[in-house]
């Protein structure tokens, strides 16, 4: 088999030496059997398919029994060369092979066809690409689009693929469809020409195609090269001339029409023209009228045209007037050739008249004779009309330039005397009209003012323009005043300047309210700026930081305003405890303003500041901010401090002295009460008076630590505010303080008195300080009368305590209430020298006032007055 | 039985005085200073021997003592369930309204300002001795 086959087979060892060959080998390649045996494959290979070989030899010898597929070229022995395609398997390892097999078939026939091919379909393709005009390629059956070339790609706007899927049906616009359906496109004959086709491109726009076909082979099938020629634009240039033609031949038939026309245009114009036109022949007979004189006399042509005279159109007036005077009229048109605007009234058929003007041209013969007017006739009521228009228009101007609240004058543009001033200049000014008019601004202003406004009127007049003078000073009668001013020059027909108009509006007022708000501002600007506490002004929003005064960059320890502007607080680090800041906002948009707060913050260097702030909500531009007024009390908070230690102190010694003072003195008195009873007969009468003065004196001292203790207590002690029952309490005191036996003594005098607002405990004392002094004070009198009562004075009313007992000297009137100060010996009158201390203390601390009047031994009266529930100063019950 | 926590040794004597004066002082007991009231009180240290249950009738309580003050005292026997029925009575030369609060709340049952003047001082004993041996009537039971 090996022996007969066509196919070339070959055996080679492994190191690729050819060690067998069939008869085949020799037959078509060339070399003998014995020739090739020993041979490497390669010495006949044609170069370009060496490397390929050893790579397959290589996978081959690796891989023993493996197929693998070859294609290669031999050089014969005449020179040419053979292609061969085939297998290769590795039987090395097969006993009695031993080799690698080459089984190879001649294929050079094919190879050369396929050359020859594929250089044919290179030059088409190279024609097809590179046609400037679009082609495409169309399955016949499914007239789907094969392949396109890049003119086609470019001109219709889609990509290659696009076109790809698409068929020639999807190129057509809709009105073409239905014709692409019935047409046949089966070629007939070279170039085909299937006439103009309408394509729609992918941007949408619509082209016109001449389209040739050709039948081609495409790879195995039948189909048509389609050749599509854009003649769009040379179609457009066609109609254009089409188009040119046509406008030409209109335009040809226009004018002709325009000059046949002219002739009915006379016509008309003389038929429908504004005015009335009419001629007389030379016996003064109608001989043509137009239209709208008819229209005007109601009458028609046949009626008038050689049947009326000129005299039968006019009123019977205007009639008798006219013919009283024609001959001298007449002749005189004769002689000039025309008449100018000659008034008649004309009668209407119905009986009404109207006024018209005629004017009338004489058509005259050579020989100077009269053949017929040609005349116009103008309707003379419309500007009659005007006439009485025009003076009713001056009438409602008057009255408007009258009426009008704003100053407005009139001047001459020549010598700039005022000519017109209506009311309102009259009152701005204060000069009567009549003494305004025919003068000028010298006659009335300082010069210069007069100066300014004649300057102004000057530049107005040369430079024919409005002005408006946004505010202009002027003396007036009634001092001075403001003016906005426009002021406007008035030409006559000719354009020359005649008049210049100037209407002004009191803005005095506005001015000084301007004024008011600048100084207003300048005053808050300056208060902010020099102001002591330390200012600023937020934004609502966030709390950002628009301006600051110097005095909060001081407090805050920052250099330069630029370091705080347009941040917050927050940002600035200036907040303690960020909660306060929400609460602000919380309190800001309850009530709009924030007063005195006391918080704590940081300074820039990060020291704490105690600060008392408020905060007010303003509007700065229309848009919402807060004025925050911030002022350091870290001072004060400090001494508040100090002042709680020294008050704990305080505290703490009156503790000391209400304990540890009184019990030694209740020895003292203890033992020597016990002295007097138990040892009463040992001792005598001088001991036992000795006895009385120790124990009187401690008993004294005892009083004197109570009511010091009661001083100082009411230093700390707060306000426990209710309305208090005046009356109550002087009784109840009274009652306390009047012993027995003194009843029928002392005459007390008690009138109604009016409830206050007070501390109970504290009042009460006040009044039992007070009656107990009376009382003490009086004593020494028979009749001891003590008066308890009240007055009203500014709104206050006015408690009084009266006595006519020992009274005391004005001139010491300071030491009155005074710790410890006494008016009088206690040999005359016991007493602490507390008493009226502790009065003064209570009313102190209630904000109201005590004072005092007295003469020595008549008596002394005084007086307290306590503050109406609303001045209560709540500072003192905090 | 009265028990006196008095420390000052003058006040005490002014005390038993004013009280023997009355005839009130069968049985008086002085201590001077609230440690030792509370030893004995509870049957502590040197009184360990005695009955706590031996109650006195009415006991006058100073409170500015050295030590362990009144106020002290008066807490520990309110607290305690076996003493808290003794009537105590404070008397002390403090008019402090803390002093006075804080004893109401601490249950003392009499509260007295000694007064400088011994005659004030004698009647204010002498009543109050007479008010809790004589007129009041304590818990049954005891």
């Amino acid at each position: 088999m090996v022996e007969n086959t066509h196919d070339i087979i070959s055996l080679s060892d492994k190191e690729g030496k050819i060690i067998y060959a069939s008869p085949s080998f020799e037959k078509l390649i060339g070399y003998p059997l014995k020739d090739i045996v020993g041979r490497g494959n390669l010495t006949i290979m044609h170069p370009d398919y060496a490397e390929d070989s050893m790579k397959a030899y290589e996978t081959l010898i690796n891989n023993p029994g493996l197929i693998i597929p070859r294609t290669n070229r031999f050089r014969k022995t005449d020179g040419e060369y053979i292609d061969l395609e085939g297998t290769a398997v590795n039987l090395l390892h097969v006993e009695n092979v031993n080799a690698i097999v080459n089984n190879y078939r001649d294929v050079t026939a094919r190879k050369a066809a396929e050359k020859k091919l594929e250089q044919s379909e290179k030059k088409y393709r190279h024609i097809f690409e590179s046609s400037p005009m679009p082609m495409f390629v169309v399955d016949m059956t499914t007239h789907k689009y094969l392949d396109v070339n890049e003119a086609a790609i470019k001109h219709y706007g889609y990509s290659r693929e696009e076109l790809l899927s698409m068929s020639a049906k999807d190129l057509r616009p809709a009105e073409e469809v239905q014709r692409f359906v019935n047409t046949d496109f089966t070629v007939k004959g070279e170039n085909y020409n299937i006439g103009l086709w309408k394509h729609k491109k992918k941007d949408g726009t619509v082209i016109d195609v001449e389209m040739t076909l050709n039948q081609v082979h495409f790879g195995d099938k039948l189909v048509n090269l389609v050749l599509a020629n854009d003649i769009t634009e040379q179609h457009q240039a066609e109609e254009k001339i089409l188009q040119m033609n046509e406008e030409l031949e209109e335009k040809v038939q226009v004018r002709t029409s325009e000059l046949s026309g002219v002739l009915t245009e006379i016509k008309d114009l003389y038929n429908n023209a504004p005015c009335g036109y009419f001629s007389v022949d030379s016996n003064i007979y109608i001989s043509n009228i137009n239209q709208t004189l008819l229209d005007w006399l109601g009458y028609t042509q046949e009626e008038v045209i050689g049947k009326m005279k000129y005299e039968d159109m006019l009123s019977p007036e205007s009639r008798e007037n006219h013919l009283s005077t024609f001959e001298v009229v007449f002749a005189e048109y004769i002689e000039k050739g025309f008449i100018n605007d000659m008034e008649f009234v004309f009668q209407r058929k119905d009986g009404t008249t109207f006024p018209a003007l005629v004017n009338s041209m004489a058509v005259l013969n050579e020989k100077g004779e009269f053949i017929q007017s040609r005349s116009t006739i103008f309707d003379n009521t419309k500007h009659k009309r005007a006439e009485d228009n025009l003076k009713e228009n001056n009438i409602f101007l008057d009255t408007v330039i009258e009426n009008i609240p704003n100053m407005l004058f009139v001047k001459d543009a020549k010598d700039l005397k005022f000519v017109r001033f209506n009311k309102a200049g009259e009152n701005l000014l204060g000069y009567k009209h009549e003494d305004l008019i025919g003068k000028n601004d010298y006659d009335f202003f300082p010069k210069e003012e007069a100066d300014f406004f004649t300057g102004k009127d000057r530049e107005i007049i040369n430079k024919g323009e409005l002005v408006d003078i946004k505010e202009e000073k002027i003396t007036t009668v009634s001092g001075e005043k403001w003016l906005h001013t426009f002021k406007v020059p008035v030409n006559n027909k000719d354009g020359k300047p005649a008049y210049l108009i100037g209407i002004s509006e009191d803005i005095t007022l506005r001015k000084e309210h301007e004024e008011a708000i600048r100084k207003s501002n300048e005053l808050f600007s300056n208060l902010f700026n020099y102001n002591p506490a330390a200012l600023t002004i937020n934004r609502e929003d966030d709390g950002r930081i628009i301006t600051c005064n110097n005095a909060f960059l001081d407090l805050f320890g920052f250099s330069s305003k630029e370091e705080v502007i347009g941040k917050s607080s927050i940002e600035l680090n200036l907040q303690v405890e960020p909660q306060q800041v929400e609460d602000n906002m919380e309190a800001m948009k309850q009530n709009d303003f924030i007063k005195d707060k006391e918080i704590c913050i940081r300074n820039k260097q990060g020291d704490l500041l105690w600060v008392n702030t408020s905060i007010l909500k303003i509007d700065i531009d229309d848009k919402p901010c807060f004025l925050s007024v911030t002022i350091d009390i870290t001072a004060r908070k400090h001494a508040e401090g100090q002042l709680k230690i020294i008050n704990s102190e305080l505290e703490a010694f009156t503790y000391s002295v209400s304990h540890d003072l009184r019990a030694p003195l209740r020895s003292i008195d203890g033992f020597a009460q016990v002295l007097q009873d138990k040892y009463v007969d040992k001792l005598d009468d001088e001991a036992k008076r000795y006895m009385s003065i120790v124990m009187n004196n401690a008993k004294k001292m005892a009083q004197l630590i109570d009511d010091l203790l009661m001083f100082s207590r009411l230093g700390k002690q707060t306000l426990q505010k209710t309305m208090l029952d005046m009356n109550e309490i002087v009784h109840v005191v009274c009652a306390e303080l009047i012993k027995p036996q003194d009843i029928q003594k002392i005459e007390l005098k008690i009138q109604q008195l009016p409830t206050v607002s007070g501390d109970r405990s504290m009042i009460k004392q006040v009044f039992a300080n007070l009656i107990g002094n009376s009382i003490k004070y009086s004593s020494k009198k028979e009749q001891q009368i003590i008066e308890i009562g009240y007055n009203v004075k500014n709104n206050e009313t006015v408690y009084y305590v009266k006595d006519n007992g020992a009274g005391f000297n004005m001139e010491y009137y300071d030491k009155l209430f005074g710790v410890f100060q006494r008016l009088h010996s206690a040999k005359d009158f016991e007493g602490t020298g507390v008493g009226l201390s502790i009065v003064h203390r209570i009313l102190t601390k209630h904000g109201g006032n005590v004072w005092a009047e007295g003469k020595v031994n008549e008596g002394a009266t005084f007086y307290f007055s306590l503050p109406k529930e609303d001045k209560i100063d709540y500072r003192s019950l905090k | 039985m009265i028990l006196l926590i008095e420390d000052s040794p003058e006040d005490a004597e002014l005390t038993i005085m004013a009280l023997k004066d009355n005839h009130l002082c069968n049985d008086i007991i002085h201590l001077e200073d609230g440690a030792e009231a509370l030893d004995f009180i509870f049957a502590k240290g040197k009184y360990s021997e005695r009955n706590v249950l031996d109650f006195p009738k009415v006991i006058l309580l100073d409170l500015k003592m050295p030590k362990i003050g009144g106020l002290e005292v008066l807490r520990q026997i309110k607290m305690d369930e076996r003493t808290k029925l003794i009537p105590i009575v404070v008397m002390t030369s403090s008019k402090e309204e803390s002093d006075i609060q804080e004893s109401y709340k601490l249950g003392v049952n009499a509260y007295v300002v000694k007064p400088v003047g011994f005659d004030a001082f004698a009647k204010a004993v002498a009543d109050l001795g007479l008010f809790w041996l004589l007129v009041n009537q304590p818990p049954s039971g005891k």
